[in-house]
């Protein structure tokens, strides 16, 4: 029974107000490989060697006369890219040579090549991946995930952040819970120092003496319940029981000591610079290896206005070898099948060149039109190619997919109707997808 | 799709007639007899309890005496009592407590989350607004001196429309977001800010969603699209200011130093050439403005400044002797921080702006404190057009300021802000007063007579007493909107008075056949812990601080970085307005009382505070200053087991401090009985 009057929304009750899954899961868990800023499509995972016949000049008025973009005019020179692509695996999927690792990965990917959002810059990009809506307030799709799947981890939070670089630009509203219960907001772990706000101890508290509290204020709390008869109690009892199993499970996770030389050499674990994001990675598989539904790794900023050249480069190699390492690891040890991997940012970049400061390089702007994003993993149909843009890059021509319509696959391969995942909130049933989104089938196995 | 512009028709004209509850006319209703006369204390119990026996349910025993003071106090100043030698009849204690100044406090956090009130800008940049404080500090003060919920109102909504303005209280819709990502059209976010003051004028005011409205005629409730643009139309002309909002005592100083100041500045700007650059500078800006695309440093430059300094483009396109102070200052030194945009950084560096950015800084420490507010003035005539699917870029016809088409008529030919204010007042009204009467009681019993207490409309819940809830709010309007007057009749009711415990029979306590249990809101938590162990620095108003042992509402609060407890106990971020807090009960709540260094610092000071003597006496010290109350024989023993235990280890003060701790983390600390 679903009770949030008075006394209060108890942990246990907001347990209990779980929706249902619709039908069978293909997926039971998710990492979203966040990459905030906006990654270079063009440089990356969508070649376009039509642009080197128009490289220097302005792209034809046809192709460009309804683009809405950030900071450029649509009359801007386009660029073509430096880099080049190569096929991959069985499967073909091109991907440009600073993805040296990802590329090997090719076949495990389903690769999504016009996709769109509604939103231009950074703060509302996010928020449309992120919740669905441009604005901030609405619960994040790592929340939605949480009310739809429930807590599984007896030890750790269901919905976990990672951040590496750059945070992304509107922050916490990421893994926000919104209208829905606090409980279900992403928890975000430093992967240095305490992992999470107010886990260590305070001085002078040893493990016993923190259980020596804990049994006290739980004794007094079962007092107080005899006399009230009220289930938040229990409800704070068992939260103190969390919080004291947490204490310990967060540091065990952070351990790596069990970790073979080579799995750790596999992430770049201590290498540079791949260091801090390896560490990320192989935190995310030890998470949904002990129970985290939602793990969402952030690495930025892929916001290359300027110098696109160099940051772009920095950014592949800090992430590439981590991330190729997570999908072939994952796969290694079977949990590929049932968790589902996603990558990608708010948008992409324009074809065309942008150059703010006189000095320094060149960069891309920010593009919502067309830009590609990669899922891997339970219930995704492995290297497969989905949506085409059109020879510049402006425009998805092929299968386009919209923010909405990821949301709504996302779900349904955990096993949601993303119509029927649903919250009443002010006099309205909101979801995570709006009043929009469809199913990509072409994504499913 | 559901986007599609709805045709305007029918939808509004039917349920502007419609029987809904809520915009039925208010008038009195006769309180009902009951049987047990004997425990009525006023009208509002009448009605409690000829429902309670009309279901056959007899009412809860009177709370006991430790119970009702630490109730009363919590709910009227949000801070637990401490232990004194004298009892103070309940009715002496209240009025007490309605005189403190933390009364204010206490009761302007909720108006405050309405506004969504914080000190930074959100967006990207989630900048510090160093002003922010000022209309919260009108408000805990306007709370204090009971000024009228009529004026209190019609001040914060067209404070600067009065005859004799007041601009500071207009800082209500200064709670906005303010987007200086680079690239942004200025525009959209403007809208997006008149977006903001309409829902939140809605939602405050009337308990209404408008927001569905905006893209398309609202599915439910009598709120057409046409009347949603009609109530954005009020607010669409004002203009964002900052205005000089001394408090009293810092003029006279000011004055006196203002003039040594100013030539200082000048002096210093004049020795690093600042004006003859800026001069050259504002005159290129605008020849980029006219002709984009040419210069990309410049082109940059200009949208930086249309966007990171709010007004920035206006002010450039004013003339220097038409700036007022603040603009002239805004604009120099953002030319100051961001010239070298425009500059190869050689040259930027050679001209050595740091060091003059460090000796204005220090320049304006020598600055007296002087306090200025961020308002909302005037009206530009800016047309109002409703917009397709809500969209700034898509304006459809012009649509003039007016009232929803539900609601009683405004009866004015061109109404401004003050009309639209003051039509919320007038007696036929049927929303106002039961909006903030429900609204009110909602935090003296942890749910309102409405439950939704955000929403009115069809969607929201039926009152579960229709009639006190009119009653209430005729109440209300004829003692002239005193809010210390609606207080201190619902405190003094048997109904509040009554105990919290031991009932189980009817969970949602729909009836009030018992009191709620109610936890504490993030805010007095952390300041009860502080206050328990006489740590709390009490002093009332002012600018937010940075750290240090004030009130938790004078934490400056970002909206993308709150304090982690704040987030951990549901308070929130303050991007939408909010009447009904979320209440969780998480793992992390418990980690954070654990293991804060606040709340352990806290238990520290506790135990120092405890007198000589033996175990018991402390113990019982102990739980008079943290509960308010006498420990049981249960709870001696249980303490006393876990003293001996941790005694031979730890040494006195360590023992006792982990038993104050022990009690800073009960459920009993957290709640309200």
């Amino acid at each position: 029974m679903l009770r949030r009057a008075a006394a209060g929304f108890g942990w246990l009750a907001a347990q209990r107000l779980l929706a249902q899954p619709h039908f069978p899961a293909k997926a039971e868990r998710v990492i979203f490989l966040y990459m905030p800023g906006g990654p270079s499509q063009v440089d990356l995972l969508d070649p376009k060697p039509e642009l080197r016949k128009w490289h220097g000049q302005a792209l034809p008025a046809s192709a460009t006369k309804d683009l809405k973009l950030a900071f450029i005019k649509p009359t801007a020179r386009a660029m073509a890219s430096p880099r080049t692509f190569a096929r991959h695996g069985e499967s073909g999927i091109e991907v440009s040579d600073w993805l040296p690792h990802l590329a090997r990965q090719a076949d495990k990917m389903c690769l999504l090549r016009a996709m769109h959002t509604e939103a231009f810059n950074h703060d509302p990009g996010e928020m449309m991946l992120m919740s669905g809506h441009i604005q901030f307030g609405r619960p994040s799709l790592g929340s939605w995930v949480q009310y739809g799947l429930g807590e599984a981890a007896k030890n750790l939070p269901g919905f976990v952040v990672l951040t590496s670089g750059q945070a992304p630009s509107a922050g916490s509203n990421n893994w926000a819970s919104g209208f829905l219960p606090s409980s279900f907001q992403g928890t975000p772990f430093q992967s240095t120092g305490e992992p999470i706000p107010f886990l260590g101890s305070p001085s002078g508290y040893d493990r016993a003496l923190q259980r020596e509290r804990i049994d006290l204020v739980s004794a007094l709390n079962r007092h107080r319940l005899a006399a009230t008869g009220d289930a938040e109690i229990e409800s704070r009892i068992a939260s103190y029981e969390m919080a004291f199993r947490m204490q310990s499970a967060a540091p065990e996770l952070l351990d790596f000591s069990k970790e073979s030389a080579a799995t750790l050499a596999a992430y770049g674990v201590n290498q540079q610079p791949t260091h801090s994001y390896a560490v990320n990675c192989l935190l995310a598989r030890r998470m949904v290896e002990r129970g985290v539904h939602f793990v969402l790794v952030s690495h930025g900023s892929w916001d290359d206005h300027n110098d696109l050249e160099k940051n772009l480069q920095k950014n592949c190699l800090i992430t590439d070898q981590p991330a190729a390492a997570l999908l072939a690891d994952l796969a290694a040890r079977g949990l590929l099948d049932s968790t589902l991997v996603i990558w990608g940012g708010e948008f992409g970049r324009t074809p065309m060149v942008q150059h703010q400061r006189s000095d320094q390089g060149y960069g891309r702007d920010h593009h919502p039109n067309a830009f590609s994003m990669w899922m891997a993993g339970g219930g995704v149909r492995a290297g497969h190619l989905v949506g085409r843009s059109d020879d510049f890059g402006l425009q998805g021509v092929e299968d386009r997919v919209g923010v909405h319509d990821l949301q709504a696959t996302i779900l349904h391969l955990l096993g949601f109707d993303h119509l029927r995942l649903t919250y009443s909130h002010q006099g309205r049933n909101f979801r995570l997808t709006d009043v929009h989104g469809e199913v990509v089938k072409k994504v499913l196995v | 799709m559901l986007r599609t512009l709805f045709i305007f028709s029918a939808i509004g004209t039917v349920l502007a007639q419609s029987d809904h509850w809520s915009v039925q006319p208010l008038q009195r209703p006769t309180p009902p007899a009951v049987r047990r006369a004997g425990w009525v204390r006023n009208p509002i119990d009448q009605f409690i309890l000829a429902r309670l026996e009309k279901e056959g349910i007899s009412p809860s025993a009177e709370a006991d005496r430790a119970t009702l003071r630490r109730r009363l106090h919590l709910d009227l100043i949000g801070l637990p009592p401490q232990p004194s030698a004298t009892a103070m009849p309940f009715e002496k204690e209240l009025e007490r407590l309605l005189a403190s100044e933390h009364f204010g406090e206490k009761w302007a956090l909720p108006w405050l989350d309405l506004a969504h009130y914080a000190d930074s800008d959100g967006y990207r940049s989630d900048a510090f607004r160093p002003n922010a404080w000022r209309w919260r500090h009108w408000v805990i003060e306007a709370i204090n001196r009971d000024l009228p919920f009529d004026r209190f109102s019609i001040e914060q909504i067209a404070g600067d429309q009065l005859p004799r303005p007041n601009l500071v209280a207009t800082g209500f819709f200064r709670n906005t977001l303010t987007n200086r990502e680079g690239g942004t059209d200025p525009e959209q976010f403007r809208v997006e800010a008149v977006m903001d003051r309409t829902a939140t004028f809605s939602t405050a005011w009337l308990a209404l969603t408008t927001n569905c409205a905006q893209c398309h005629d609202h599915k439910y409730d009598p709120i057409t699209q046409e009347d949603y643009f009609r109530l954005y139309a009020f607010f669409n002309g004002a203009e964002e200011r900052t205005v000089d909002a001394p408090l009293p005592g810092e003029l006279g100083a000011w004055l006196e130093a203002r003039s040594v100041y100013v030539a200082k500045r000048e002096a210093l700007l004049g020795r690093y050439g600042v004006p003859e650059r800026q001069d050259i500078w504002e005159k290129e800006i605008l020849r980029t403005a006219g002709e984009p695309g040419v210069r990309l440093d410049w082109d940059h430059a200009f949208d930086d400044l249309r966007t990171a300094l709010p007004g920035g483009e206006q002010i450039v396109r004013t003339t220097l002797a038409q700036r007022d102070r603040w603009q002239q200052k805004d604009l120099t030194d953002y030319f100051i921080a961001n010239y070298n945009r425009v500059l190869p950084k050689e040259e930027s560096e050679r001209l050595g702006w740091e060091a003059l950015t460090k000796q204005l800084r220090a320049l304006d420490k020598e600055l007296p404190p002087w306090s200025e507010a961020l308002v909302l003035r005037g009206d530009a005539g800016r047309a109002s057009h409703l917009m397709e699917r809500g969209d700034f870029r898509s304006p459809g016809r012009v649509v003039k300021p007016g009232t929803l088409s539900a609601l009683p008529a405004l009866g004015v030919a061109e109404p401004r802000r003050l009309d639209l204010a003051r039509w919320l007042f007038r007696r036929d009204h049927p929303l106002t007063a039961r909006v903030v009467v429900n609204r009110v009681w909602q935090q003296y019993f942890g749910r309102g007579l409405v439950k939704t207490s955000e929403n009115f409309g069809t969607q929201g819940e039926r009152p579960t007493h229709p009639e006190l809830l009119d009653w209430l709010a005729v109440e209300f309007i004829d003692s002239g909107w005193q809010m210390k007057h609606l207080h201190r009749l619902i405190v003094s009711s048997a109904t509040y008075r009554q105990a919290s415990l031991g009932r189980t029979e009817d969970r949602e306590n729909a009836l009030l056949a018992r009191q709620n249990r109610v936890r504490l809101q993030a805010e007095w938590i952390r300041d009860s812990a502080l206050f328990v162990a006489g740590l709390l620095d009490q002093s009332v108003g002012g600018r937010s601080v940075a750290g240090g042992h004030r009130r938790t509402m004078y934490l400056r609060k970002f909206r993308n970085k709150p304090a982690a407890f704040l987030t951990n106990f549901d308070a929130p971020p303050g991007y939408a307005p909010v009447c009904r807090r979320v209440v969780s009960n998480t793992p992390l709540q418990a980690l954070n009382l654990l293991n804060d260094p606040v709340f352990q610092e806290a238990a520290v000071a506790l135990a120092r505070r405890l007198p000589d003597g033996d175990f018991e006496t402390r113990l019982r010290r102990l739980y008079g200053f943290v509960l308010a109350r006498d420990a049981s024989a249960d709870e001696v023993r249980l303490m006393s087991e876990t003293y001996e235990r941790r005694r031979g280890q730890l040494n006195e003060e360590s023992a006792w401090a982990l038993l104050a701790s022990a009690l800073l983390n009960t459920d009993e600390f957290l709640t309200r009985e």
